[in-house]
C-alpha cells in the first residue's frame, strides 16, 4: 500500500528472489563449511606431515576465496537489492526492527573477510599456529554470521515473543532460531565435504586423492545423522497453518525431491567415493555437488512457501498488506488508501480497470497475469461466480493465500477483471 | 507534501536519530575513501603501466603492479563498508531510498551483476589471466556503478519527480538523467577519487622510502602531482556542484547558515593547504609532510561526507517528519563492543603476520 509496486510481467518478484536467493544461500553456507574444511585439513595436514595436502589445502584456499568473497558477498548484497525491490515494506520492517543485528552481523563479515584474506596471503609467512588459529578465527567469524542472518530468516517464519513484546531479543531468539540454526550448520558441513570431493577430483589418481576422498566421506556423516532430527525439530515449532501447508500438493512434492536429492548425495558418496575412493571422478564429483546445489534449492523453497500467505508470521502478509490493518482497509478500501495505485476508487473508473489496480495491489506479490504463476491459466476455466466465491472465501479455501482485502466493490472489480481476463 | 509519499516504517527507529546518522557519516567516510584507492587508484596505476612501459621507467611498472595485485583486497573492504551505510540509510531514509529504487529497479539491480564482473576481472588482471584493458574495463564498470548511486541519491532526495516517471513506465527502467546536478556530482565523486587516491599512493611511497629509497621517493612524488592536478580540478568540480544545487540548498554552504558554510569552506581551505604542502614537499626526502596531507584529505573526505548529508537533509526538509525511538540499549552495546573487538582481532593478525615478515 506504501510503495510503488515494480511490473515483472514474466517472472513476478518471487522467481527473481529466488534466482538471486538459490545462489547465494549455497555458496554463503559454503562459505562457513568450506573455512572449517580448510582449517581442520592443514591441522590433519601438519599432523600426518603431508606436505601434497598442504599445497592442497593452499590451492583450494585460492578458489574459496574466488567464490566466497566475491560471489557469496555480492550475491548477498544483491538479495537486499532484490527483496528491497519486490517488498519494500517487509525489508523495512526488517531494517528497522534488526538493524542492531545486521550491524554485528557486519563486524562479524568484516572479520570474516579481512581473516579469509590474511589466511591466504600468510601461508608460509607465519607459524603454523599462527596461520591455524586465523583459519579458525575465520570460521568463527563465517559462522556468527550465520548465527545473526538465522535469527532473522526463522523470525519471518516464527516472530514469537516480538508479536506481544517488539523486543529485538525475543525477534532473534525466536522459536525457531534453534533447530534452523543446527539445520543450517548442518548443510554448511555437508557443502563442505562436497567441496572436498570436487577439489580432490581434480588431483592425479593417487594416495592424496584416496585420502582426501575418503576424509570428504566423513565429512557428510554428521550432517546425514544430524538433519533428520533438526528437520524434525523444525517442523515440530513452525505455525500449525505452516505445518498442514507442508503437506499440501506442490510443497510435498519440493519436500520429497530436498529428501530424494539428499539420499543421492549421501548414498553415492558414502557408498561411492567414501569406500571406494578409487572410484572418484570429477563427473560424479560434479553430479553430487549439483545435487547439493538442488537441495538447497528445494529446501528454500519449501521453507518459503510454507510461510504463505505471510512474508513476516502474523505481522504481514505476503502482499505486504498487514492484518492489523485489514479492518480498516475493508472499510476505508484499498485504492484509497494505496500511495501508488493510479485508480483512486472502485467505481468510477469501471470495473475492469478498478479491478486491474486492485490486482496489482494485492495479488501481483506472487501472481504474474501471462508469467511465472500467473493467473489466467488459473481462471480462465472458472464461471463469474465461482470467481467471486473464491475471492470471498480466499484465504480459507486455499490456506497459502492471504484473505481479499478491500470493500466490496473493489471484489466485485478483482473478479470483473479476472473475468475480462479470461474472456480476452 | 504529495500524497503518494511513503509514510515512515511504523516500527520505531532502534537508535536515536543523530547516533544513526553519525554511523552512516563515518561508514560512508571509509567507504568513500576505500573506494577512491580502488577506482582513483586503479585509474592512476593503469597510467603509471602505460606510461612505464613506454618510458621504460621500472618505478612505474613496479607501481603498477603492485597496486593492481592489491585492488582486489582493497575493493572487498570497499564493499564491506558499503554496506554498512546502506543499512543506517534504510534506517534513516528508508521511505525515499526503497521508492527511488523501485523506480530505477532494473539500473540499480544491475549494481550486482556489474560489480561481480568487475570484481572476477580485477582478480583475473592479478592473476595474469587478462590484459590491462580488462583492468581498465573493469574501472569503467565500477564508474558505471557509481553513477548508478548517484542516480539512487539524486532521485531519492526528489520526490516530486517520482509521479511523473511512474505514469510513464511501471517497468523500473527509469534514471535522473534530466536532474541538473547529476553530472556535477558524478563528476565531483570521480574527481575527488583521484585526488584522494593521489595523496593515498603518495602516502604509501612516503611509507616505502625506507625499504626502497628511490621507488619510495618516485611513488610519493608520482601520487602527488596527481593529488595536486585532481584538486585543482575539484575545485572548479566543486563551484559547479555548489551552483547547481537549488538556490535555496546551495545558499546554506555561500552564508545562509553559518555552521554548514564554515564546515564547507574549512574542509575546502584545508585541502588547498595540502595542495600546496604535497607540491612543496613532493620531491624531498622528508616524509612526514605527505602522511599529515593524507590524514588531513581523510578529514576532509568526512567533513564532505556530512556536508552531503546535509545537503540531503535540506532537499527532504519539507517531506521528514519526527519518528517513533524506542532505542535498543542493549544492542547498541553490544554493536559497539563487538566492533572494538572484531577490530582488536584484526589489528592482532596483522600484527603477527606483519611482524613475521619482517623477521
Amino acid at each position: 500500500m506504501n510503495y510503488p509496486i515494480w511490473d515483472l510481467p514474466l517472472t513476478g518478484g518471487g522467481l527473481l528472489i529466488a534466482a538471486v536467493a538459490v545462489v547465494h544461500v549455497f555458496v554463503s553456507h559454503f562459505a562457513i563449511g568450506g573455512g572449517l574444511f580448510l582449517v581442520l585439513t592443514e591441522a590433519k595436514a601438519y599432523r600426518e606431515n603431508s606436505p601434497e595436502m598442504v599445497e592442497f589445502v593452499k590451492k583450494s584456499g585460492l578458489l574459496f576465496i574466488l567464490i566466497t568473497l566475491v560471489l557469496g558477498a555480492l550475491t548477498g548484497v544483491g538479495i537486499w537489492f532484490t527483496i528491497g525491490l519486490v517488498s519494500p515494506s517487509a525489508t523495512s520492517a526488517l531494517i528497522h526492527i534488526f538493524v542492531w543485528a545486521w550491524a554485528i552481523e557486519w563486524v562479524f563479515f568484516l572479520v570474516e573477510i579481512a581473516s579469509a584474506f590474511i589466511y591466504y596471503y600468510s601461508w608460509d609467512r607465519v607459524p603454523r599456529r599462527t596461520h591455524l588459529a586465523v583459519g579458525w578465527i575465520y570460521f568463527a567469524a563465517a559462522w556468527l554470521s550465520l548465527f545473526m542472518i538465522n535469527g532473522i530468516l526463522s523470525f519471518m517464519m516464527t516472530p514469537g515473543g516480538w508479536l506481544d513484546t517488539g523486543s529485538l531479543w525475543d525477534g532473534l531468539l525466536n522459536p525457531s532460531f534453534w533447530p534452523s540454526l543446527v539445520l543450517r550448520t548442518c548443510v554448511s558441513v555437508a557443502l563442505a565435504g562436497l567441496y572436498v570431493l570436487i577439489m580432490a577430483a581434480t588431483l592425479e589418481p593417487g594416495a592424496l586423492r584416496e585420502r582426501l576422498t575418503h576424509w570428504a566421506g566423513k565429512w557428510l556423516w554428521p550432517p546425514f545423522i544430524v538433519m533428520p532430527f533438526a528437520g524434525a525439530w523444525y517442523v515440530a515449532v513452525v505455525p500449525p497453518a505452516a505445518r498442514a501447508a507442508a503437506l499440501a500438493a506442490p510443497v510435498i512434492l519440493l519436500q520429497t525431491l530436498s529428501v530424494v536429492f539428499s539420499l543421492l548425495i549421501f548414498g553415492f558418496a558414502l557408498l561411492g567415493p567414501s569406500r571406494r575412493p578409487a572410484s572418484l571422478s570429477m563427473p560424479l564429483a560434479v553430479l553430487i555437488a549439483t545435487l547439493g546445489l538442488m537441495v538447497t534449492g528445494t529446501s528454500e523453497w519449501v521453507r518459503e512457501a510454507i510461510r504463505k500467505p505471510y512474508i513476516i508470521y502474523d505481522y504481514m502478509y505476503v502482499n505486504s498488506i498487514r492484518p492489523a490493518d485489514q479492518a480498516l482497509l475493508n472499510t476505508s478500501g484499498v485504492l484509497p488508501t494505496a500511495k501508488w495505485s493510479l485508480v483512486r476508487d472502485a467505481t468510477s473508473a469501471g470495473p475492469v480497470k478498478a479491478g486491474s489496480a486492485v490486482f496489482r495491489l494485492e495479488c501481483s506479490a506472487c501472481h504474474t497475469v501471462y508469467g511465472y504463476n500467473g493467473i489466467l491459466p488459473l481462471v480462465q476455466t472458472w464461471p463469474d461466480w465461482f470467481i467471486e466465491y473464491q475471492l470471498q472465501h480466499l484465504d480459507t479455501l486455499k490456506g497459502y493465500m492471504p484473505p481479499f482485502v478491500g470493500t466490496e466493490e473493489e471484489r466485485k472489480a478483482l473478479a470483473a477483471y479476472l473475468a475480462w481476463l479470461s474472456e480476452e | 507534501m504529495p500524497n503518494f509519499l511513503p509514510g515512515a516504517d511504523l516500527i520505531a527507529m532502534p537508535a536515536p536519530a543523530a547516533l544513526l546518522r553519525l554511523l552512516l557519516i563515518a561508514t560512508l567516510a571509509l567507504h568513500m575513501l576505500l573506494l577512491s584507492l580502488t577506482l582513483g587508484g586503479g585509474l592512476i596505476a593503469f597510467v603509471a603501466g602505460i606510461c612505464g612501459r613506454r618510458f621504460k621507467n621500472p618505478h612505474a611498472q613496479a607501481f603498477s603492479r603492485k597496486f593492481s595485485a592489491a585492488l582486489p583486497v582493497i575493493l572487498a573492504f570497499a564493499i564491506t563498508f558499503g554496506v554498512a551505510p546502506l543499512l543506517f540509510v534504510q534506517v534513516l531514509y528508508g521511505q525515499f531510498f526503497y521508492s527511488a529504487t523501485i523506480l530505477m529497479a532494473w539500473p540499480w539491480l544491475s549494481v550486482v551483476a556489474v560489480m561481480i564482473v568487475a570484481y572476477y576481472l580485477l582478480y583475473a588482471r592479478t592473476f595474469g589471466k587478462v590484459g590491462a584493458g580488462a583492468g581498465l574495463l573493469a574501472l569503467g564498470l565500477l564508474a558505471w556503478v557509481a553513477f548508478m548511486y548517484v542516480n539512487v541519491s539524486t532521485l531519492s532526495m526528489t520526490p516530486k519527480k517520482w509521479w511523473t516517471i511512474w505514469l510513464a513506465s511501471h517497468a523500473g527502467l527509469a534514471l535522473n538523467l534530466a536532474e541538473p546536478t547529476l553530472l556535477p556530482r558524478f563528476a565531483h565523486l570521480l574527481v575527488g577519487m583521484v585526488a584522494v587516491a593521489g595523496i593515498g599512493i603518495a602516502a604509501y611511497g612516503a611509507i616505502q622510502q625506507k625499504a626502497d629509497p628511490k621507488y619510495g621517493r618516485w611513488v610519493k612524488a608520482h601520487g602527488a602531482l596527481w593529488f595536486a592536478g585532481a584538486t585543482l580540478v575539484q575545485l572548479a568540480v566543486g563551484r559547479w556542484l555548489l551552483l547547481s544545487l537549488p538556490r535555496k540548498i546551495g545558499g546554506q554552504f555561500l552564508g545562509a547558515d553559518v555552521a554548514r558554510t564554515v564546515h564547507l569552506f574549512t574542509a575546502v581551505g584545508v585541502a588547498v593547504l595540502a595542495l600546496l604542502l604535497a607540491v612543496g614537499v613532493r620531491k624531498r626526502a622528508a616524509r612526514a609532510p605527505i602522511v599529515v596531507c593524507a590524514i588531513l584529505i581523510a578529514l576532509v573526505v568526512a567533513v564532505m561526507v556530512a556536508v552531503r548529508e546535509w545537503v540531503r537533509e535540506a532537499y527532504l526538509a519539507d517531506y521528514l517528519t519526527a519518528a517513533n525511538v524506542e532505542v535498543q540499549t542493549t544492542a547498541v552495546i553490544i554493536f559497539f563492543a563487538l566492533f572494538a573487538i572484531g577490530l582488536a582481532v584484526i589489528a592482532w593478525m596483522l600484527l603477527k603476520t606483519a611482524r613475521r615478515e619482517r623477521a
